[in-house]
């Protein structure tokens, strides 16, 4: 079943087909994993986004009418829902250090280095914490997810006209806050 | 090109992600825009510090449980689902509330049928009816408990018998005039007849009923 299309999933799972759900999970649920990270800065919130990302989904496949990719449906739904735990939790907890990870990916350097780094990072995450919803979800789907302003439209349910804008100002309050907080402002 | 448009194309410009011509154009516009060239490379310096913004991954392990999870949670919420359904809050529930109650009331002994059944059957005959079986009986009868003396004078002599019938129920007497009833024969409250004394009074009401 690993070489249907999205759609044909879709039926199947419309048609009572169970394990067509299963496919759509294990093809989709790195992508929306990474999205929701993105959003949320921390593993368990990316983890708690995606699982109810594909719970929603789960409830709502029924009365899809591919009126849009499963894709930009899926994201929209992600969006949304990380959006939704951003207000909810209120930037609570919001930078902390992971300690879930995978120790491959642990970097090398001096404790210095790391410590340096680790500051960057938090800094970035912070500064993207910061951005208006809207422009938070152009940056992240535009940076980090690579996807075509036409597809982010769709996710956004916006017109593409003002989403090179969002973008740019996107970049431009992340670059204003790195500043401040490095004091070259 | 003005200033303005080429500002938003600068993060795709910087990343390499605007189509050939237009990354043309804006490459012509940079040749003579030093506004543009200083933000494009601020842009850059950003941009490139996010690029290095590498967040740990989970373990492998993760994403090879979340469908197992997602699943759990999704028989779980069916489960629940279930229970607080519009239709079993409104409908089925009260109606199983109900029912138990009923059932346990029904459960509950009333103090009549801690009494004996016969008794109270016997209490349902009426009181010629009964009246006319004790005589029956207690002419046939040839053994019992004698009245005392001291009981004996304070029987009513002389008198009609149904006169001698008191309140059917649980303390209904029956007085067996000593002019009409054989020796021997007992003056007896209901309610001190035995199991098979009242067996006997039923059957033979039976059978006065057939007849």
């Amino acid at each position: 079943m690993t070489d249907r299309s999205d759609l044909e999933l879709v039926r199947l799972f419309q048609q009572g087909d169970e394990s067509a759900f299963n496919h759509v999970v294990l093809r989709y649920q790195e992508k929306i994993y990474w999205v929701a990270r993105r959003f949320v800065n921390e593993h368990d919130g990316a983890d708690d986004v995606t699982q109810e990302v594909f719970i929603k989904a789960y409830e709502s496949l029924k009365e899809f009418r591919s009126e849009s990719s499963l894709y930009t449906w899926l994201y929209r739904i992600t969006v949304n829902i990380a959006l939704n735990v951003l207000r909810r939790n209120k930037v609570k907890e919001f930078f902390r250090i992971d300690e879930l990870f995978d120790p491959e990916d642990v970097e090398s350097g001096t404790p210095d280095k790391l410590l340096e780094r680790q500051e960057e990072r938090t800094l970035i995450e912070q500064a993207i914490a910061t951005l208006p919803d809207k422009q938070k979800a152009v940056f992240v789907l535009r940076y980090y997810e690579e996807m075509p302003y036409e597809e982010i439209a769709k996710v956004l349910k916006t017109s593409v006209g003002g989403l090179k804008a969002n973008y740019f100002h996107a970049v431009k309050k992340i670059e204003e806050y790195l500043k401040r907080a490095h004091g070259t402002h | 090109m003005h200033t303005e448009h080429i500002n938003y194309l600068l993060p795709d410009y910087v990343t390499g992600r605007l189509e050939p011509d237009v990354q043309k154009g804006v490459e012509a516009h940079l040749k003579n825009c030093n506004e543009c060239v200083s933000e494009m490379k601020n842009l850059r310096e950003v941009l490139g510090k996010i690029s290095q913004d590498k967040p740990y991954a989970p373990s492998a392990m993760y994403f090879s449980a979340l469908l197992p999870q997602i699943r759990q949670r999704l028989d779980a919420k069916h489960e629940r689902s279930f229970w607080i359904h519009p239709m079993f809050v409104r409908i089925v529930a009260p109606l199983a509330v109900a029912i138990f109650v009923i059932v346990m009331l029904s459960r509950v002994p009333f103090p009549a049928e801690q009494q004996n059944p016969l008794k109270s059957i016997v209490a349902d005959v009426s009181t010629d009816e009964l009246e006319q079986v004790v005589l029956e009986q207690s002419q046939h009868q040839t053994g019992g408990t004698l009245l005392m003396e001291n009981e004996l004078a304070s029987l009513p002599s002389g008198k009609a018998l149904e006169n001698h019938i008191t309140t059917i129920g649980s303390q209904t007497t029956v007085w067996i005039d000593a002019e009409v009833i054989p020796s021997g024969v007992v003056p007896r409250a209901i309610n001190d007849l035995d199991d098979s004394e009242l067996e006997t009074l039923l059957q033979q009401l039976g059978e006065r009923t057939v007849l």
